[in-house]
């Protein structure tokens, strides 16, 4: 936060709440060894936010609402008549969630994170390749692909040469898979486009294959990353790059 | 057509990855605003259905902010509209039965740390809930959603150095009635 100068005291809620850059967290922490003020409150907010983490009642979703949207969603999806409802469904919805709401037990369903994410990278490649849209910056050369993600996100993705390999570079997007923006950078795999999506992670894993909507979608870490490739092309096809991907990244600086 | 059909198949398969995976979020923030877990539910209905129609507007930021700010937004006509002004006041504070019943369901190891763990959560239920909404909300952005000072200013619409301003105002409140609590 930069819209003005906090210092000493005043700067306690930035750091608290990791709104200030490195050199300014350490001028804060200097200012703590001489504050006694700062320390007990810092120790007290600290102390709040555990509780309200821990302890904080929560409500979520009841399997009514869920239904019930799913229903709404339906009817506004129609194309027919879109703006037309079906109360009457809604009102039966809402009568049997208000019998079995009352017994105030409700459960939550959501799929597995990793589920989601795999649907979620399919997905955004998919609507990468139907709206034409697959490319933010067009080149072969990654020292141009690279730089382009400079200040765009957080993430400064590998992007290895791998057209002696028979993949050339066609480009990188900056994609939001789920809800976190990320490069996604395009290789060309035979007559197919590969999307190669990268996070910051930790620990190494195998390549491990699923086939999503008639896609191949291909997992690993390595580096400091977790990789997931998507693409049309076949897994044999895929596994070949994610080989040629891992042998070139290895020899980069 | 089956090209429009298939483009809002697509848009509602989107729409389901990106967006339904924070509706439990959703519901407890209205919750937190609301006070009762009915009409929360009633507001999130409605806040949904606007997010898949301004959908296309959607581009690329985080989905969690983006839900939370129509939510609100939501919240706030929906209060305009089906609530005397006298009565949210009166209302404001959680129903107390409501916040036990949901605490009965809680499942917690040990019976000595459940009990420690309702106590606990009783004392910072009531904190939150005796919080003016303008703090409270703030809270639960900040510390349940674990939103940055600039997507909260985005959800609250208001500059930045008010977020910070009412994060401490608030957690002075907080330190305020939870001594108070305990001693």
């Amino acid at each position: 936060m930069k819209d003005a100068d906090f210092s000493g005291c005043d700067a306690l809620h930035l750091y608290f709440d990791g709104e200030l850059d490195t050199v300014e967290s350490l001028a804060f922490e200097k200012h703590l060894e001489t504050c006694a003020q700062c320390r007990a409150d810092l120790a007290e907010f600290q102390q709040i936010r555990v509780d309200i983490q821990a302890a904080l009642s929560r409500a979520g979703a009841s399997q009514g609402l869920r239904s019930r949207l799913d229903d709404a969603l339906d009817a506004e999806e129609r194309p027919v008549n879109p703006r037309r409802w079906d109360w009457r469904r809604l009102a039966v919805a809402a009568a049997v969630v208000a019998m079995v709401s009352s017994g105030s037990t409700y459960f939550l369903e959501q799929p597995s994170e990793e589920a989601l994410w795999t649907q979620g990278v399919v997905l955004s490649h998919e609507r990468a390749m139907l709206s034409g849209h697959e490319i933010d910056v067009v080149s072969s050369n990654r020292h141009t692909v690279k730089p382009w993600f400079n200040g765009k996100t957080t993430v400064a993705p590998l992007v290895p040469d791998l057209s002696d390999a028979g993949f050339p570079l066609v480009g990188g997007r900056l994609d939001v898979p789920i809800d976190r923006a990320m490069p996604a950078i395009i290789y060309q795999i035979g007559p197919h486009v590969l999307s190669l999506y990268m996070q910051p992670a930790s620990g190494e894993s195998a390549p491990s294959l699923k086939k999503v909507d008639g896609f191949s979608v291909l997992s690993w870490k390595q580096f400091g990353f977790a990789f997931t490739a998507v693409t049309d092309a076949d897994g044999a096809e895929a596994g070949k790059f994610q080989k040629a991907f891992t042998e070139k990244a290895a020899t980069m600086p | 057509m089956p090209e429009e059909q298939e483009q809002t198949g697509e848009q509602r398969r989107r729409f389901q990855a990106l967006v339904l995976p924070h509706l439990d979020d959703a519901v407890n923030f209205a919750w937190w605003l609301a006070g009762n877990r009915a009409d929360a539910e009633d507001i999130v209905q409605e806040a949904m259905l606007r997010a898949y129609k301004y959908f296309d507007r959607f581009n690329g930021e985080r989905a969690r902010p983006w839900l939370l700010t129509i939510v609100r937004n939501t919240c706030a006509t929906w209060m305009q509209r089906n609530r005397p002004r006298a009565l949210v006041l009166v209302s404001d504070a959680r129903d107390e039965a409501e916040l036990e019943a949901g605490r009965q369901d809680e499942s917690v190891p040990s019976p000595e740390v459940q009990s420690e763990h309702r106590e606990l959560g009783r004392a910072i239920d009531r904190a939150v809930s005796a919080l003016p909404t303008e703090f409270r909300e703030v809270i639960l952005l900040r510390e349940v959603e674990e939103l940055s000072y600039k997507e909260i200013a985005h959800v609250l619409d208001v500059p930045i150095g008010t977020v910070m301003s009412r994060l401490a105002r608030a957690r002075k409140l907080l330190q305020a009635r939870l001594k108070e609590a305990v001693g």
